[in-house]
């Protein structure tokens, strides 16, 4: 949703992420069906995911028209620590810790 | 002056309404929280010696379609936003009232599924994917719920507010759709970690 004070209204730009997003769902689905090798099936999703975060955040969100600061600042912030959060297991994978435990 | 001050005009700290400074914390803390579940899933999965693809326990068209929903939820909700923008009421109380059909199908669809699990007998004690699946699917539906009340209330009772203060209430939806919008993006990392990974 965008900032109160954006002015002009674009719903052409509206349905374009929508069926932007639409498409991108059906070509992950598509991946699958194909049965790409694991790793590079793996590699195209999450490309095509962060595109659509990027549309749904930057577009539908409309931070990437946000002049505010602290909205950035917030969310810096909470990106360092999820990216904190996400690496942990990376670690515990390397056994930087006490080695992977392997559960059923 | 009203009770709430800044529901409309923004401070001069933040430079935002008070509402849209909320909302963007209470994200944040959002994020953390399903944070921790991804965080969760990659250390169980890294550290399982057999993980299932996701295709055995779950139907990928089901969750196709459910995306589906979700996203035309998307569009409907900014439409209702930028009908208000636009002093058209008529039109922003017909697409909430299609937000809420949308969400309410994708809820319903995510029932029939859990269903279909618990009449095949699996459940989340079975193994770590199918307790990550109604985990993290779970979490999920209950915020589409929690959306689906504040998107009713705006539904049955925001023609009031618009009527007595109709920025507030073109703030309030905004509010809500950035809600929504988040709402969505969770699934748009959910689908396909669970249904196609």
């Amino acid at each position: 949703m965008a900032n109160s004070q954006t002015g002009k209204i674009d719903h052409k730009k509206h349905f374009s992420i929508f069926f932007n997003l639409v498409f991108l769902t059906a070509l992950m689905v598509a991946v699958n069906y194909f049965k790409l090798p694991g790793y590079i099936a793996i590699g195209i999703i999450i490309v095509l995911i962060l595109i659509q975060a990027y549309l749904v955040a930057g577009h539908l969100m409309h931070l990437i028209l946000e002049k505010n600061n602290l909205v950035y600042i917030v969310l810096i912030l909470t990106g360092i620590f999820v990216a904190g959060l996400l690496l942990l297991p990376a670690f515990e994978s390397k056994n930087l810790f006490e080695g992977a435990h392997h559960v059923p | 002056m009203d009770a709430i001050p800044y529901t409309i005009e923004t401070r001069q700290d933040t430079g935002l309404y008070n509402a849209k400074l909320g909302i963007w914390l209470f994200l944040a803390s959002e994020v953390m929280l399903f944070g921790g579940l991804f965080s969760s899933y990659i250390l169980l999965r890294t550290g399982a010696l057999q993980w299932p693809a996701g295709s055995t326990y779950l139907n990928v068209p089901i969750g196709a379609f459910n995306t589906l929903m979700l996203l035309i939820s998307n569009l409907t909700v900014v439409l209702a936003w930028t009908a208000l923008r636009e002093n058209n009421f008529a039109k922003h109380k017909k697409m909430l009232g299609f937000t809420i059909l949308f969400a309410a199908i994708f809820l319903g669809i995510k029932a029939y599924e859990y269903t279909m699990k618990f009449e095949h007998h699996h459940f989340p004690s079975e193994n770590t994917f199918l307790a990550v699946y109604f985990t993290m699917t779970g979490v999920h539906a209950l915020h589409i719920l929690g959306g689906i009340i504040v998107l009713g209330y705006h539904f049955l009772f925001g023609g009031k507010m618009w009527k007595a203060k109709p920025q507030q209430f073109t703030n309030r939806l905004e509010i809500v759709g950035l809600y929504w919008h988040f709402v969505d993006l969770v699934w748009v990392f959910l689908f396909p970690v669970l249904y196609l990974f």
